[in-house]
């Protein structure tokens, strides 16, 4: 009899289950909705479009440590999560890194190219910064659409030994904040253990050292993994320095006053405007009639980036005179953006901010030095002077731009004429006479333009060429003409019709001065121009190497903070990987904290202490 | 306990899924805004430098909507592209973008193609633009090459064309070179000779495998050496 009433609640129970799945699958809109019957072209980054909203993703930032000194580099890692499986994913291209000050004011502002589900850069830490806490925040352009409260943040210690040292409070350790971290945590099947092993205890200075990492699951199988390895100075970290774990595994639970790690609740509600960055930087903005701030829709306009390489691109503005842009520089351009016909005048642009205006979060609090630390901090402000003292004698941090070719839009010409391989002439007016081939000019009610032949025996084009001047569309023909051949490095040009973004041309000419600035040319009417900061350049750690006795013996005196950075060590099938690094000539204790995430999102930390003498 | 676990996997696969059509739909939309013209109309006019009665460079010979092509990572398909062997571009027809009343064919600019792919006489091909040093004697120079097998090594058909005077006529010849990349080396193959030279640390197995099977490299179509290739691969792989 029992066995029967089981079975009917049973039945019951899983009625009610397959109703309330039946209900939820009708009600959820990623089933819902027909996705046939919405043109993707008819769709704009509407919030009753709520599709789109169903993605969120998040960034965990890390640092190579906690407390450093201005003057020094500030290494960071970003990782690029889905919002809710905590995976790594890698959806937006572009992370943007800001550092605030306690009033929330941004003393430092990167755009971080991400190609892959991570990536690394550094900060150089400027000595006009004062001493005291800041608060370093990363996010996508897409986390933009929610608030701010999601981005992901790190409070960072300065000590600028140099100005406000009496910003800084000093007080005894804090008991509460001591033995807070994640040893004492409850492990899950979520984490990622992971197992360091170096090939000594102790080290001398300018020694070799040699760890093996192992990552495995809770199930002890072998994990790839994508971690990150910082060794500095003990001093340097927090004790309630938190860690990817805390992330992924115990959010909201933080202690009083600012967390060193915030963790986002992504409950907020969505503020749509902000375009995901799925190639490279997008440079949105809207184009309006400067007499009656009406949109201008409907119009090609260009996008010019002044240099001797051609990168143009051409959008048509939207219903509202909206534009989007996609670039993919390093540092920062002069960029020209202007409409494609050069009879529409009255206009004016406005450019989106790229970075979040303003905050919704906490901001860091006061900073205060451990008097249990005040001598090894003593000695790591030593090191920064002496290390800075020494710089000019090492190969330099920045890896610089790198020796990139760059394609002009048009790819190779039809024809390039080398200013330098012909002899001397008056000016541009006669190079375009006696040497470039298929360009013609001519004059009509004292109005100089170009023409290009396009070989086939036919009349010209019959529309004017798109004329470029380092790069930038150009109407002006005669200051063109004008511009001393002292000045000029080479005229390319394509006699043949050109499609760029939806825009035919007929036929390009492109002069390329020395210096590729337009050689003060001036616009005959007001044209948007002004810097733009794309992706900040690349920059890796470096650590001087002592692999034999020449270089061990070096004068050069060597005091690393940071003894050792490397964000992008990757575990092998097996679950091992290595690393190997040269002590300094600074003795004492050293921290190693390695940490990082499995492609199924389980994550792990681990510390350990490194003893130089 | 056992249905609300149940449930509750069942509203996490939800979210994930709806997390997943998010994705695709920001993917798609982006493009949509990024992206709005025809991405393939970019890159200079095309002109016929032949005489289409008599030879065309182009292949295939008969134009069908049925390329497909990878742009930004995107990947458009049904599209009209077609092959020039002799100039190596891509040209494109767009019949639906005209300029002045006219439909344009387009060479599209090579560095924006990441691949394209094209319905053969002999089978699907896909080409990529494959970069090589220049002035390196017995190299390759750089272009699009339909790329046949990728493992232990790397198997790509050169597709080209030299140009005739047949008749007092301008004729462009159809000329195919099939290559073999192994240990940092490249190998043209001709014959059997060739081929166990470019796979020689596995030639006695290889030769074994191809007198099982009865191919004959120098008439061996693509697929039959490509069969080949992944022999090799799966030798090389047991061995590791």
């Amino acid at each position: 009899m029992n066995t029967c009433i089981d079975i009917n609640l049973k039945s019951v129970w899983q009625k009610a289950v397959c109703l309330v799945c039946l209900g939820l699958l009708c009600w959820h809109p990623g089933f819902s909705q027909d996705r046939t019957q919405d043109s993707p072209q008819d769709r704009t980054l509407d919030r009753t479009q709520d599709s789109p909203l169903d993605f969120r993703e998040v960034i965990y930032l890390q640092t190579d440590r906690d407390l450093y000194v201005v003057g020094e580099q500030l290494w960071i890692k970003v990782y690029k999560l889905d919002a809710l499986g905590n995976k790594p994913d890698n959806f937006s291209k572009v992370v943007y890194i800001e550092l605030l000050n306690q009033t929330g004011y941004p003393v430092n502002q990167i755009k971080l190219h991400v190609p892959d589900k991570s990536g690394s850069v550094g900060l150089t830490l400027s000595d006009t910064l004062s001493s005291g806490n800041y608060l370093l925040r990363a996010y996508t352009s897409w986390m933009k659409n929610y608030p701010a409260g999601d981005f992901s943040f790190r409070t960072i210690s300065l000590i600028n030994p140099f100005r406000d040292m009496e910003n800084i409070g000093v007080r005894s350790p804090i008991t509460v904040s001591e033995g807070r971290d994640t040893f004492h945590r409850v492990q899950t099947d979520k984490d990622l253990f992971l197992e360091l092993n170096f090939d000594s205890s102790t080290y001398g200075t300018r020694e070799r050292s040699k760890a093996n990492i192992k990552a495995t699951d809770s199930s002890g199988n072998p994990v790839k993994a994508d971690l990150s390895v910082s060794i500095s100075k003990s001093c340097l970290y927090n004790d309630h320095r938190t860690n990817i774990q805390d992330l992924v595994h115990s959010p909201g639970q933080e202690e009083p006053g600012f967390p060193a790690q915030y963790v986002p609740e992504l409950e907020g509600v969505p503020e749509l405007g902000f375009m995901p960055e799925l190639e490279g930087v997008v440079l949105g903005g809207t184009m309006l009639n400067s007499l009656s701030d009406e949109p201008i829709v409907n119009e090609d306009i260009v996008l010019s980036i002044v240099g001797k390489t051609a990168r143009c691109q051409v959008y048509r503005t939207r219903d509202k005179g909206e534009f989007y842009f996609n670039l993919d520089d390093l540092g920062v351009q002069e960029i020209v953006i202007q409409p494609a016909d050069s009879s529409v005048s009255d206009y004016y642009v406005e450019l989106e901010p790229d970075f979040h205006n303003g905050y919704d979060h906490p901001l860091p609090g006061s900073f205060y030095l451990d008097t249990t630390r005040l001598q090894a901090l003593n000695q790591g402000i030593i090191n920064m002077q002496i290390q800075n003292i020494y710089k000019p004698y090492r190969q330099s941090n920045a890896a610089g731009t790198p020796d990139v070719s760059e394609i002009d839009f048009y790819g190779e010409p039809e024809y390039r004429i080398q200013i330098s391989d012909y002899i001397l002439l008056k000016n541009t007016r006669e190079v375009i006479k006696e040497i470039v081939p298929k360009v013609s000019v001519r004059v009509k009610d004292g109005l100089s333009s170009l023409w290009v032949d396009n070989g086939n025996n036919d009349p010209n084009f019959e529309n004017k060429p798109l004329v470029l001047v380092d790069g930038v569309p150009f109407d002006d023909v005669d200051q063109i003409l004008n511009i001393s051949i002292n000045e000029m490095e080479r005229i390319e040009v394509i006699n043949l019709r050109f499609f760029l973004d939806g825009h035919m041309f007929e036929g390009i000419i492109h002069f390329v001065t020395d210096e590729g600035r337009m050689a003060g040319l001036e616009f005959d009417r007001s044209i948007f121009r002004q810097a733009y900061a794309a992706f900040s350049e690349e920059s890796c750690f470096r650590s001087p190497v002592y692999s034999n006795d020449s270089l061990k013996n070096s004068p050069l005196a060597d005091f690393r903070n940071t003894l050792y950075w490397n964000p992008d060590l990757q575990t092998l099938e097996d679950g091992s990987s290595s690393f190997e690094f040269y002590t300094s000539d600074d003795t004492g204790d050293y921290t190693v904290i390695v940490e990082g995430i499995s492609l199924d999102g389980k994550s792990g930390f681990i510390y350990k202490k490194l003893l130089v003498q | 306990m056992k249905y609300s676990i149940i449930l509750l996997l069942f509203l996490f696969s939800l979210s994930l899924s709806a997390q997943q059509a998010g994705q695709s739909d920001l993917q798609e939309l982006y493009h949509n805004i990024l992206h709005p013209s025809d991405v393939l109309l970019n890159g200079r006019e095309y002109k016929y430098y032949f005489q289409p009665r008599v030879s065309s460079p182009l292949i295939p010979e008969d134009p069908l909507p049925s390329a497909s092509v990878i742009i930004r990572g995107t990947e458009y398909q049904n599209v009209l592209l077609l092959y020039d062997t002799y100039k190596d571009l891509v040209v494109y027809y767009s019949p639906h973008t005209l300029f002045d009343g006219l439909i344009n064919t387009v060479n599209v600019n090579s560095h924006i193609i990441e691949e394209f792919t094209l319905q053969l006489p002999s089978g699907r091909a896909r080409f990529r633009y494959l970069e090589f040093p220049e002035g390196q004697e017995g190299l390759l120079s750089s272009g699009f090459y339909e790329i046949v097998s990728e493992g232990a090594s790397n198997f790509i058909i050169d597709h080209g064309a030299v140009k005739k005077i047949q008749d007092g006529i301008v004729a462009y010849q159809y000329t195919m070179g099939r290559y073999i990349f192994n240990s940092g080396a490249v190998y043209k193959i001709t014959g059997k000779k060739s081929l166990l030279k470019a796979l020689s640390d596995q030639a006695s197995e290889v030769n074994d495998y191809l007198k099982r099977t009865k191919i004959q490299v120098r008439g061996a179509d693509k697929e039959e050496l490509k069969g080949v290739l992944d022999y090799y691969t799966a030798l090389k792989h047991s061995i590791d």
